[in-house]
């Protein structure tokens, strides 16, 4: 009898959680219905330190923790940088070499000695709730020497009982600055600030200096040598510092060596963000550093919101900073905002989205379904979902599917400040070189290598063919027939596009560099060698066999010449190489950001700058000091052009293409405008989420039936086999 | 039996050992720290000094077996590349990822074995219930319509690539049908919502092969003499079946099951995958995917260590099995 009823109860208790069990929805009941923001990320962030974080992907997450002191303004276009937790953009004073003010706003480069930024924050921001922050009544650090017993049950800072707050001072901001020089942080952009921030190279040997000390110290003693349990505290703030200095509690100064005007794009990313002293103490408590929590996985910041949970490889969850400033939707934005309903929010405080969670997704196709079914708010489009997604027809702009159109979708698309292009390595004798021959030799492979077609055959057309490095969007690009680069491509007047010359004159070219129909004069086929590293990539091959085909079609025989990451890395170091492929992403929207990609003096093997291409051009490098550090005006802008005629002329590169990316939002998603520069955009989105839960109930109506019908079949299929042995 | 066993386990340690000096050749003469560090660190702004500093923070500066520079005879021997990345493997020291310096692989690895097991278990034991049970139903109703159908249908399951299972599954469930999530996970008990499909597809995909084998030994069981005798005293077909040829048929059994142990914890690569669950498989995957060597080299060590132990395993139950066998 008991056994009788443990059975019903077991099969009552299983069929109660199949019955639950059947729906497709992964979340929580009721979870849709909260202002949350549901997407996927496909790569594990490594690097959450705003010292060293440097991809796309982390600079999502981290951009919406960390303030830095100025950002950009979320719609208008070009993008322009307005305050944040400054009281105002700093007007830089540029000192000469008498120590003496000069008194120009845009003085010479070669007048200037130093610059000083003074930035004011404003008071009264504060910190998230944290417990770096939470003190003693004795007002000591509650976790000041706490015991990894203590901790035992907290795996990440938002779960610890005890927090506090406190309000950002000018102090953090100089902290970070600092933190940059940090030789273990390994900070990306530790060189290129060097150059122009005062005395960091020297900070950075100083506590190069103080780590051996104390390393030696350790090796000695045989005390504590495992730096990963018991990490080495730098006291930041002891050495001399003259590049940034605080003033006072809400101000801070920033030196320059000499005039760099994009210092103010900089300070709009997270490198420049406050770091509380508070936080790098609390993380060098053993217990705390024991349990493998680091500013680098548990950001502590003053911004819209705050890391709640961090599991990479599972979900990462982002809650509404409850402490966060006085913040709100622009008023005013771009042509073209209002009517696209941007501006419905204006002046609205935000954030209006409450929390963010992020879902790992290391497959394409699940992630893509979710979205389908309105469990994702957005998604890009892969290749394998283009079809579903996107209908093209020649000649017009791509549009939804109906669909896409049905579920009320809506496509997004933007031009990236990237720039994709195939580099000569100028000085290898064969392809290198300044001479007539050697151009009109480059220029041809830069007419073969048409990537029109490659856009069409490989991107699905999402590109925009590049005519000289500055992408759309950047200060000197010139749209139209203006912009054209008249050695690669011709104007179609009638279908008003830029077309790609004929092979018949990349031909003709090749004849007048020494090489009619690919061959030399001593009658020998011309080989030009492809170096990468990227063998593995399944990608790769249908790319390089491309690539082949047309150079073919001029005569040109292409071979690879793969190597691993190392050596191929060497062979660019040491300029053993002829061509390969390489690409740039923005830092900042500043022409100088591009145009430093073929800087003589940036050149990989004279200095390891990132002029992979070691091209030299004295006009161009002439005009690239003039122009890096004007302010935008049509000055600039003619110099601009002239840079862009001898680059185009001289061919270092193949200008492949711009990619263009294509974005997918539900109809409950609203305030979506991309943005390129920076990743703290989501305090200006908002969700509907009322019209979220009936679109997804309605949507995902679970279907019983043909479940019973199989299960029915079964049975019956297998009734006269069961009748005829039992007779 | 007990010094066959031991035997057995210094059998196991000598394999061990030249696993692990395979992986050490291949990781550390074929990929040198160079190319790891320049694969983790990527080309944008990336100098020498990062590279050293990379090297430096995850132990890939030291000298590879002898450390010249070190005080005692000890720590010249120890403080070395061989010692610190493949020796202290065998004490399950695995050290942090080179993609992630604060991730530490043992404690990803005791964090993984949970969701792999609450996807494997269930799959192993439900799959083994299936394939047990339809391969005696279909012994039963031998040279019937069933039987035919039956193994019709097994030939054609496992033709089919798991990966089919896979999307079609998702496809079928997930979205056509709309029972289960496409993929995800949490944990606890509301887990099973999200495992019930890939346990499903688990199941589905390893019942073709699975009845096809266990078929074959339940048919070379009951046409023997003891099956004859068990009818001849007029039990029932299910006992004759589920008693006597069950028991019988436990040597090759056991063979599989115990051999299937480490692949119960190390994780389903492609259903971890596919559906976003975050055990070991999906580790390893990941790892692969992103050229992390510190955690291929850790899983590929763990893999063979619990292969290796799983084959001791097999030998011990055998004697538990059959009485009839014993270990010398």
């Amino acid at each position: 009898m008991i056994s009788q009823r443990k059975t019903s109860f077991l099969l009552t208790l299983c069929a109660i959680l199949i019955v639950q069990s059947c729906t497709n929805n992964p979340y929580q009941s009721g979870e849709n219905l909260e202002a949350t923001y549901f997407s996927s990320f496909s790569t594990e962030p490594t690097k959450l330190d705003p010292t060293s974080a440097y991809y796309v992907h982390e600079g999502r997450i981290i951009d919406q923790i960390y303030e830095p002191p100025f950002t950009y303004h979320y719609l208008k276009r070009p993008y322009q940088v307005i305050p944040l937790t400054a009281e105002q953009l700093p007007t830089p004073i540029y000192y000469d070499s008498n120590n003496k003010i000069i008194n120009d706003p845009d003085p010479l480069p070669e007048q200037v000695s130093r610059v000083e930024y003074t930035i004011r924050i404003k008071p009264g921001i504060m910190y998230q709730d944290h417990p770096c922050f939470a003190l003693k009544e004795d007002k000591n650090p509650y976790y000041k020497d706490v015991s990894p017993e203590e901790i035992k049950d907290f795996d990440y800072p938002s779960e610890f009982p005890h927090k506090g707050t406190r309000e950002l001072v000018a102090a953090d901001y100089v902290l970070q600055i600092r933190r940059l020089a940090d030789p273990r942080l390994a900070s990306p952009i530790l060189s290129a600030m060097s150059a122009y921030i005062s005395d960091l190279d020297n900070l950075n040997k100083t506590y190069k200096k103080t780590l051996e000390t104390e390393r030696t110290h350790r090796k000695k003693t045989g005390n504590e040598t495992d730096e990963k349990k018991h990490p080495i505290r730098l006291n930041y703030m002891a050495p001399e510092f003259a590049g940034a200095k605080v003033l006072d509690k809400y101000t801070y100064k920033i030196i320059l060596k000499k005039k760099y005007p994009q210092i103010i794009y900089w300070m709009c990313m997270h490198f420049f963000g406050p770091v509380p002293v508070e936080a790098v103490d609390f993380f060098s408590e053993k217990a705390v550093s024991g349990k493998g929590l680091s500013i680098n996985r548990c950001p502590v910041g003053t911004g819209p919101y705050y890391m709640h949970t961090f599991k990479p490889n599972e979900r990462i969850v982002l809650q509404r900073n409850p402490n966060y400033h006085d913040d709100f939707y622009p008023n005013h934005g771009a042509p073209g905002d209002k009517e696209s309903g941007l501006l419905a929010d204006a002046g609205k405080p935000i954030p209006f989205i409450s929390k963010q969670v992020y879902t790992f997704e290391k497959e394409a196709l699940p992630a893509w379904n979710k979205f389908l079914q309105g469990y994702y708010d957005a998604s890009g489009i892969n290749n394998d979902s283009f079809d579903q997604a996107i209908e093209t027809r020649t000649g017009e702009d791509p549009n939804l599917s109906d669909d896409m159109k049905q579920k009320g979708i809506r496509l997004v698309t933007d031009i990236d400040t990237t720039l994709w292009y195939t580099s000569f390595n100028m000085i290898d004798p064969l392809v290198g070189g300044y001479t007539e021959d050697k151009c009109k030799f480059r220029q041809a492979i830069s007419i073969a290598l048409d990537y029109n077609e490659y856009l069409d055959i490989f991107v699905n057309s999402r590109g925009v063919l590049a005519q000289g490095p500055l992408p759309p969007g950047i200060f000197g690009y010139r749209a139209g027939t203006n912009g054209i680069n008249p050695y690669v491509d011709a104007w179609d007047p009638l279908r008003k596009r830029r077309i790609r010359k004929t092979l018949n004159k990349a031909k003709q070219l090749l004849a007048e560099a020494g090489y009619p129909n690919g061959r030399n004069s001593e009658g020998r086929p011309l080989t030009i060698f492809y170096d990468h590293s990227q063998s593995g990539s399944a990608a790769f091959r249908p790319y390089y066999m491309w690539q082949r085909g047309r150079l073919e079609s001029i005569g040109i025989t292409f071979q690879e010449r793969p190597t691993d990451l190392s050596q191929y890395r060497k062979k660019r170091i040491q300029g053993n190489w002829q061509v390969s492929s390489g690409g740039w992403l923005a830092d900042y929207p500043d022409p100088e950001n591009f145009m430093f990609l073929f800087y003589g003096p940036n050149g990989k093997v004279k200095s390891g700058g990132p002029n992979a291409t070691n091209y030299e051009s004295k006009k161009y490098d002439d005009l690239f000091v003039q122009m890096e550090s004007m302010c935008n005006s049509q000055e600039r802008q003619a110099l601009i052009d002239k840079m862009m005629r001898i680059i185009q002329h001289d061919a270092p590169a193949v200008w492949q293409y711009h990619p263009v990316s294509y974005s997918l939002q539900h109809k409950w998603y609203k305030n979506v405008k991309p943005h390129q520069m920076c990743y703290n955009v989501m305090k200006y989105r908002r969700i509907d989420s009322s019209l979220r839960a009936d679109l997804q109930q309605k949507w995902n109506k679970p279907v019983l039936w043909p479940v019973a019908v199989v299960a029915g079949l079964i049975l019956l299929s297998a009734l006269p086999a069961i009748i005829k042995k039992e007779t | 039996m007990f010094s066959y066993t031991i035997r057995r386990i210094l059998y196991a340690l000598l394999v061990l050992l030249g696993v692990n000096a395979l992986l050490f050749l291949l990781y550390f003469k074929v990929f040198s720290p160079d190319d790891m560090a320049a694969r983790v660190l990527g080309e944008k702004r990336v100098t020498q000094e990062d590279l050293n500093n990379w090297k430096h923070e995850h132990g890939y500066d030291l000298p590879t077996f002898y450390n010249k520079s070190a005080g005692t005879l000890w720590e010249r021997c120890t403080e070395t590349i061989f010692w610190t990345k493949s020796i202290k493997l065998f004490i399950f020291e695995f050290g942090n990822s080179d993609n992630n310096t604060d991730s530490n692989i043992g404690k990803e690895v005791k964090q993984r074995i949970p969701p792999s097991l609450a996807l494997s278990l269930p799959i192993f034991f439900a799959s083994l219930l299936a394939n047990m049970i339809i391969a005696m139903i279909v012994a039963f109703y031998r040279a019937t319509y069933i039987d035919t159908w039956v193994l019709i249908l097994c030939v054609i399951m496992m033709s089919i690539s798991a990966l089919y299972y896979i999307i079609g599954g998702q496809y079928l469930f997930g979205i056509l049908l709309r029972l289960a999530p496409v993929s995800g996970y949490s944990h606890g008990l509301s887990a099973a919502k999200f495992l019930i499909l890939p346990i499903f597809i688990g199941i589905i995909g390893s019942v073709g092969g699975g009845i096809r084998y266990y078929r074959t030994i339940f048919l070379e069981e009951i046409n023997k003499d003891y099956i004859r005798t068990a009818r001849a005293k007029g039990l029932t077909e299910g006992r004759v079946l589920f008693k006597h040829a069950l028991k019988n048929a436990m040597i090759p059994i056991l063979t599989n099951v115990v051999v299937s142990i480490p692949f119960l914890i190390m994780g389903n690569l492609l259903l971890e995958n596919f559906f976003g669950i975050p055990g070991l498989g999906s580790y390893l995957v990941d790892a692969i995917g992103k050229q992390d060597f510190a955690v291929i080299r850790s899983m590929v060590f763990l893999s063979a260590v619990l292969y290796v132990s799983a084959l001791v395993c097999v030998d011990i139950s055998y004697t538990f099995a059959d009485p009839r066998i014993r270990l010398k």
